[in-house]
């Protein structure tokens, strides 16, 4: 018989013993899973949604606090507090462009939806939109909308909406982005600053820079010439991950703790089949094996507990993302998803981890019954009844 | 060996024990419906009943009305001082105390006195 075929044998020799030993890791490694892979699909939707922006300068109201500044990124309902002067201001510095955003929401068929207000000409230039069907236009009574809300409410151009109160015709579709620019009905700023009775004010602004070297010189420039306050690209996506990485990291902790208490659960198991195996160890002693050989035979049974535990905590663990993702939208934490579909829940990096963690955390916790079983002396082992 | 019944019924029942404490302490909402800065945009885009979520920022006992504000925005700034936008709530029986987390069922109805020109007439206030 090899050393593997062995292994496996005296492993499966108690099968419900060997099941729960097994349950014990698979839920650890699960809830350690599903709290990796939401986080680092969370993390890629964040940085996703960031890029989307297309702005290396965010600019903001003074005094916003992180959760403003996050739904820059979640396109949630923002306080109106830049006047158009202030953005006439910032659009006059030399080697930047400015792009304004009012962003509202309204309702179709009782289901919120984001209205922004744009410049119709600068923004589509900044974005590189396409149109799929219909024009681009964006007048008082015209409005363009992205792919997504186009499918979801079966909008066709030509239909119309109703913005408080006010009809507005669908122009024009935008060719699928696969960000948040999919779920917006864009309105010419004026005619939405007027609709939404904010006077002559932005949300906020939205700045490409020509040399992103001279990165911090634009935002001193800005702030000197108007009474805003700057944030980077980069900030904007630390102060959202900062937010999630704390939340993150305590339910990690979490999960780590029911790693180790299935580690424990291992312990048990394997010093439980030392002691009813003490005269099979005798026998293999007193045929030749050596402590190096006993010591190994009990480590790799301990590691494959944590191979097959790992496997079956990987698809539990999976599965239970995939049945979170739809909830987690609900999160103040991570409400910056696009839908609950766009969370990446596979990745090859999770399985990586997840599958080193629980061999290691296993082997570890073989290593004091392997001792053990090889330290065994042969008299006193084969002479246990 | 074949396993036994007993242990069988215990593997399940760990199982669905497990996964079930797990997705819930992964998932369980803390309030479900519109957000107060969602619905405040457009409010009269909103038929019929709709379910609002919110934290309780005043209380207007005299008329039977409270003003909730945006829930996701007092998770984050922990108070109920700052927000700019806020929904009235028209309600019959005890009013929620202030802070408290709350689900409202009921419908927008126009109201001149009230902040936005309108009401959220609750005919169901769940205090959460």
């Amino acid at each position: 018989m090899t050393r593997g075929k062995l292994v496996f044998k005296n492993l499966t020799r108690k099968k419900s013993r060997f099941l729960f030993t097994i349950m014990g890791i698979s839920v650890g490694i699960a809830s350690l899973v599903t709290l990796l892979s939401l986080g680092t699909g969370l993390e890629a939707e964040v940085k996703k949604q960031s890029q989307a922006l297309g702005a290396e300068l965010v600019v903001t109201p003074k005094g916003w606090c992180a959760y403003e500044q996050i739904s820059v990124l979640t396109g949630e309902t923002l306080p109106e507090a830049i006047p158009n002067a202030d953005v006439e201001k910032v659009a006059a510095i030399k080697g930047i462009t400015a792009i304004p955003y009012l962003v509202q929401r309204t309702a179709i068929k009782n289901q919120p939806v984001t209205v922004v207000g744009i410049l119709p000409k600068p923004m589509k230039q900044f974005k590189n939109w396409e149109i799929d069907r219909g024009d681009y236009r964006l007048d008082q009574e015209s409005a363009v909308v992205g792919s997504s809300i186009a499918q979801q409410f079966e909008l066709k151009t030509g239909d119309k909406v109703t913005i408080r109160g006010t009809e507005f015709k669908i122009q024009g579709i935008l060719k699928e982005m696969g960000n948040r620019d999919d779920l917006v009905i864009y309105l010419d700023l004026a005619t939405a600053q007027k609709l939404y009775g904010v006077g002559d004010k932005v949300s906020f602004i939205a700045v490409k820079v020509d040399d992103v070297t001279q990165m911090d010189r634009y935002s001193q420039e800005i702030q000197e010439r108007a009474n805003v306050a700057v944030v980077s690209d980069k900030q904007l996506i630390r102060s959202v991950l900062a937010i999630m990485g704390t939340v993150r990291n305590t339910l990690q902790m979490i999960a780590a703790v029911a790693v180790l208490a299935a580690a424990f659960g291992i312990i048990n198991t394997m010093l439980t089949a030392i002691h009813e195996r003490k005269r099979e160890i005798g026998i293999l002693q007193a045929l030749g094996a050596k402590r190096r050989t006993i010591f190994s035979l009990f480590l790799y049974e301990s590691a494959l507990y944590g191979l097959l535990g790992g496997v079956l905590g990987l698809a539990a663990g999976f599965a239970l993302s995939f049945f979170a993702a739809p909830y987690i939208e609900q999160s103040e934490f991570t409400a910056f998803l696009g839908s609950a579909q766009s969370v990446k829940m596979f990745s090859p990096a999770v399985v990586g981890q997840t599958m080193l963690f629980a061999v290691v955390v296993a082997c570890l916790a073989g290593i004091y019954p392997a001792l053990k079983a090889s330290r065994l002396s042969p008299v006193e082992a084969i002479s246990y009844e | 060996m074949r396993l036994s019944r007993f242990s069988l019924i215990g593997l399940i029942f760990l199982i669905v024990l497990s996964l079930g404490t797990a997705a819930l302490a992964f998932t369980a909402p803390k309030a479900e419906g519109l957000d107060v800065d969602t619905v405040y945009s457009d409010p009269f885009a909103y038929k019929g009943e709709i379910k609002v979520r919110g934290a309780v920022a005043g209380l207007e006992p005299d008329k039977n009305r409270f003003l909730v504000i945006d829930y996701k925005e007092y998770v984050a700034c922990q108070s109920v001082a700052c927000p700019a936008k806020w929904i009235t709530v028209s309600a019959s029986g005890k009013l929620p105390e202030s802070g408290k987390m709350v689900e409202i069922k009921g419908a927008i109805e126009k109201d001149e006195s009230a902040k936005g020109g309108f009401v959220l007439n609750a005919s169901e206030v769940k205090v959460k």
